[in-house]
């Protein structure tokens, strides 16, 4: 028989457990979907068929539908990303206050382009939409972590604990 | 009844619907891409908008409900600027690539856009390029003519339920995609037909021409039973593609991958074209003359030494009614012999001698039934893949609400979407059957099927049981179906379970429906291709009636049934064959037997559109018409009768199967009476009359025997041969036919055989190892697929495919009763090579 195999949730344990409390929290599975795709990203690394199965196992919807939405935000990847991600954000205030020479001052340091990842799998760099700090622009998030008014030379410094 | 006007009319429409529905059924037309009746609004394309007295803005016509007293504009200057910003819209996206788009002269953006004429460009963004993808055999999606209008992905979703598609990204980057690594898609090509422009197109037909170059014909399909309504596109005497038509037929718009992509058998270069004679062990080319002279002869022959008894004749479950009824006669006429079946002995003759079994009346369910159920209970069945419109229906229940509840061994596509698939043991359908007659009808004769023995013998537990009983129990069950298919039609005693089903479903109130394998296997049995019926499903003894008309005599005793006559060629006692249109070779179990038995025989003759492994073994060869060359009629799986003409003009040297068993009666003396195929439809009208759209079947009195208790259900354990191989179906087979269909093979090429992880990894194999199943009747080879839902100790391998098929693998042990050869599985042993 051919078709998709999605006869169990391929999430470890301890994630199976984290997904099941935050299910229990909404209404219904499908209303889950962001915080277990969230989950889903930290247990695979980004979307990959397999965490897709996994996502609508779990959330009893198709996967067409986690497909979508793991497109739709930026947050979230369908392709391998580093080990460290860098979001950098490029709406009006941060770009105001030099957000686009960040841009290629990051992309200078780091050898890549915008969407790219180092060859060594350190860094993976991406564009991200307002988030949040505008009063503090320009911002950065690398992975959990914030940077505000960031400039050429505290970029440097900051990710330099990232390994 | 509500009154609204529009545009200044006044008109009366049913409540409930949108104000688009209400003006579509007042004849006034709203412009739009996303709005289709069959699918959910979606306000997406902003075209219908209209104002509406009371509401200072535009409203979208698809998403807002028609009301009492409400006054409708949809033609104004305003209304017409926005729909004009709207085009304005799309094409700053959509490339003018018209020149070499398939979509073009049969596009609504196209034809929209030079209704509102020339629409100057505010906007200069670059336009999207490149994004052509060929993921799909089958289907070619252009993103970059995209509209977003999202009905491939509703149709996908709503009517098809196999969820593949989805809008990935967003805003301006919204692109419509498969979902990766899935599977999910199943070719159906329903996102072809609704797509207003050119994003979603048929690859098999890639600059196959404009619409206006084509002309366009109705058929029905030859695959499964449930004679879908097709709309070919025919150039120049060549199919060129296969749509659903708008909401036609029984299958209302909708096809499967075989339906409209299987149409290539009919120009396959494969095709017979001359009729061929062996002659020292090579068949050759000869002249029509020749070769019906020497079957004559030959049979002839057999006939005056031998008797006609010595000669059987495989009629078609996928020829026409006319064809068999042809057959039939030719065979009992002319020939003198009751030795007469099909391959509906595989896979419907079980189901007609059990619903011939029961007297009382019993309501049969059409596809339209099965929409509206509120339950359905399928067992042994897997109608997603043996008649995916028939699964259409399932789905289209579930979507509204509806209950499905089945028990089948495998794991099935129907099992994905079923409400509960309670995994009965393999070979324990009749059990579980005779177990809820014995609820139901709480007979004495089953007395020996209680509630423990069957939860025992099946495997299953008690809310199983009960799960399985609601849909016959309640008020509710009128609006019930029950639905069996092979995995109660091969089990031993399958007519005895089919009468007391039918008989539990017809105390409840509920209908039935049987899954069918072949496009006319319900039109040759009720034309008389049986060796105990005659048209209409007389009984032998009725036959006066037949030889008033037929001006012959018909022979009193019952003929063999097709494995019967088969075991008399091996023993010698049947000495000719003549096959119309099957291929028992590849589509009959126990291959090595049926080779053997096609040796013993003297002469061989088959009627086939290919040179079949059967037909290379044959004396005589005759080349047929194609279902697109022809005229006939076709009876489906709810017993409708449906009739079709030539699409196209056959090649010089083929004749259509009726006119073959004409013209051979003549050559042997005995020709009909017939000038033309509507004089054979006529007389079968007057000997089996069609009531309103159907033939109606009544049952008689008929002793079936009823197991008795000790009976051991399912395969006995074989240490030698310790895995159970469970026959599928496969979506895009159906038949050897389809093997020769470039499309079909497109989509899935391999058969491939399904384990368990578990045994899997103890046995080393891993996903895509060649590995060889073993019987106690043969081997097959074919690659491994590893499935979590296959069981522990059991694999799975779709039937159909020509390159693997486990009927080798298969014995053939008759029921007494409906001689059908039993059983859907077989044991096995693995190896990996």
């Amino acid at each position: 028989m051919r078709g998709p195999n999605i006869a169990r949730a391929a999430f470890s344990e301890e994630t199976l457990k984290r997904v099941e409390a935050v299910i229990s929290r909404y209404p219904t599975p499908q209303a889950a979907a962001l915080p277990v795709l969230y989950l889903a990203q930290k247990e695979f690394g980004y979307i990959n068929d397999e965490a897709l199965s996994a996502v609508a196992f779990v959330l009893r919807i198709s996967r067409a539908e986690v497909y979508g939405l793991a497109t739709y935000y930026s947050m979230f990847s369908t392709s391998p990303m580093g080990r460290n991600v860098i979001h950098l954000c490029d709406n009006l205030a941060c770009t105001l206050l030099g957000a686009e020479s960040l841009r290629s001052c990051l992309e200078r340091k780091l050898g890549i382009r915008m969407g790219e990842t180092t060859s060594d799998g350190r860094f993976t760099l991406r564009n991200a939409e307002c988030l949040g700090a505008c009063g503090q622009a320009p911002v950065m998030l690398v992975n959990d972590d914030f940077y505000e008014a960031l400039t050429e030379s505290t970029i440097d410094k900051a990710l330099e604990k990232y390994r | 009844m509500i009154k609204i006007r529009i545009n200044d009319h006044e008109f009366e429409v049913e409540p409930g619907l949108t104000v688009i529905q209400a003006a579509d059924r007042c004849g006034i037309y709203i412009p739009r891409f996303c709005y289709l009746e069959k699918l959910s609004p979606l306000g997406g394309c902003r075209m219908c908008l209209i104002s509406i007295q009371g509401i200072p803005k535009l409203q979208t016509a698809c998403t807002t409900p028609a009301r009492e007293g409400m006054a409708i504009i949809t033609e104004s200057e305003e209304i017409h600027k926005a729909r004009k910003a709207m085009l304005e819209f799309q094409l700053i996206q959509h490339p003018l690539d018209c020149f070499y788009c398939d979509k073009a002269a049969e596009c609504d953006l196209q034809d929209l856009t030079y209704q509102f004429g020339e629409i100057k460009h505010r906007h200069d963004f670059p336009k999207r390029k490149g994004t052509i993808i060929y993921e799909n055999p089958l289907i070619q999606r252009t993103l970059e003519r995209c509209v977003h209008c999202e009905r491939c992905i509703r149709v996908c979703k709503e009517i098809q339920g196999a969820h593949a598609l989805s809008a990935t990204r967003r805003g301006r980057l919204t692109t419509i995609r498969e979902v990766p690594g899935g599977g999910e898609c199943e070719h159906c090509g329903h996102c072809i037909d609704v797509c207003p422009v050119g994003a979603n197109l048929d690859r098999l037909f890639t600059y196959g021409g404009r619409p206006f170059q084509m002309e366009k014909g109705k058929t029905i399909c030859p695959y499964c039973g449930c004679g879908c309504t097709l709309t070919m596109n025919t150039r120049e005497g060549m199919l060129m593609r296969v749509r659903g038509g708008k909401e036609e037929g029984v299958n209302r718009g909708s096809l499967c991958a075989r339906g409209r992509f299987g149409w290539g058998i009919v120009h396959h270069p494969g095709r017979l074209v001359r009729p061929l004679i062996k002659k020292q062990g090579k068949l050759l080319e000869v002249e029509w003359d020749e070769a019906l002279l020497f079957t004559a002869t030959r049979l002839q022959k057999i006939i005056k030494e031998k008797g006609g008894a010595a000669v059987g004749g495989l009629g078609s479950a996928r020829a026409s009614d006319e064809a068999n009824y042809l057959f039939q006669r030719f065979m009992r006429r002319v020939i003198g012999s009751n030795h007469i079946d099909s391959s509906a002995r595989l896979h419907y003759t079980a189901g007609l001698i059990g619903r011939l079994g029961v007297k009382a009346e019993v309501s049969e369910a059409t596809l339209e039934d099965v929409r509206n159920a509120s339950r359905i209970l399928i067992i042994g069945a897997d109608p997603v893949e043996t008649n995916p419109i028939l699964g259409l229906a399932i789905k289209k229940m579930l979507w509204k609400g509806g209950r499905a509840v089945l028990a089948d061994p495998r794991s099935t596509r129907t099992g994905r979407i079923a409400t509960r698939h309670i995994r009965i043991r393999p070979g324990t359908e009749v059990p579980l059957i005779l177990g809820l007659g014995l609820e139901i009808l709480k007979e004495p004769s089953l007395s020996g099927f209680t509630r423990e023995e069957v939860m025992k013998n099946c495997g299953i537990f008690a809310p199983d049981m009960d799960e399985i009983l609601s849909v016959l129990t309640g008020p509710a069950a009128q609006k019930s179906v029950v639905l069996m298919g092979r995995g109660v039609m091969q089990a031993p005693f399958g007519a005895t379970a089919v009468s007391v089903l039918l008989r539990a479903a017809a105390r409840a109130g509920a209908s039935y429906l049987f899954t069918m394998d072949r496009n006319n296997e319900r039109g040759s049995c009720e034309m008389g291709v049986l060796p105990d019926r005659l048209p209409g499903l007389a009984p032998l003894s009725d036959r006066g009636r037949f030889e008033k008309i037929w001006g012959d005599k018909i022979p009193a005793a019952p003929g063999l049934s097709a494995y019967d006559m088969l075991h008399a060629a091996k023993e010698g006692t049947l000495h000719a064959l003549y096959i119309m249109g099957e291929n028992p070779m590849v589509d009959f179990p126990d291959t090595k037997f049926v080779e053997d038995a096609l040796n013993s025989l003297e002469f061989l003759v088959v009627q086939d559109l290919f040179m079949t492994r059967t037909a290379s073994m044959a004396d005589v060869v005759l080349p047929t018409a194609s279902f697109a060359e022809k005229s006939g009629g076709f009876t489906n799986l709810e017993g409708r009768v449906q009739s079709f003409t030539p699409l196209i003009p056959s090649s010089v040297d083929v004749m259509p199967d009726s006119r073959i068993i004409v013209e051979l009666s003549r050559k042997m003396g005995k020709g009909f009476p017939f000038k033309s195929l509507t004089e054979v439809r006529e007389e079968i009208h007057s000997l089996v009359p069609v009531q309103g759209w159907k033939r109606k079947i009544s049952g008689e009195d008929m002793d079936l025997p009823c197991p008795g208790a000790g009976v051991h259900w399912g395969p006995a354990d074989d240490p030698e041969f310790p895995f159970l191989l469970l026959l599928t179906s496969s979506l895009y087979r159906n038949g050897s036919m389809s093997n020769l269909a470039p499309g079909l093979a497109m989509a899935q090429d391999k058969a491939g055989i399904s384990l368990n992880p578990l045994d899997a990894s103890e046995l080393g194999i891993t996903q895509g190892d060649k590995i060889i199943l073993t019987s106690r009747n043969g081997e097959v080879h074919d690659e491994a697929g590893i499935c979590d839902s296959v069981s522990k100790g059991t694999l799975q391998m779709p039937e159909g495919f020509a390159n693997a098929s486990p009927k080798g693998l298969l014995s053939h042990d008759l029921d007494p009763v409906t001689r059908a050869p039993m059983g859907r599985y077989v044991q096995v042993k693995i190896r990996k090579i």
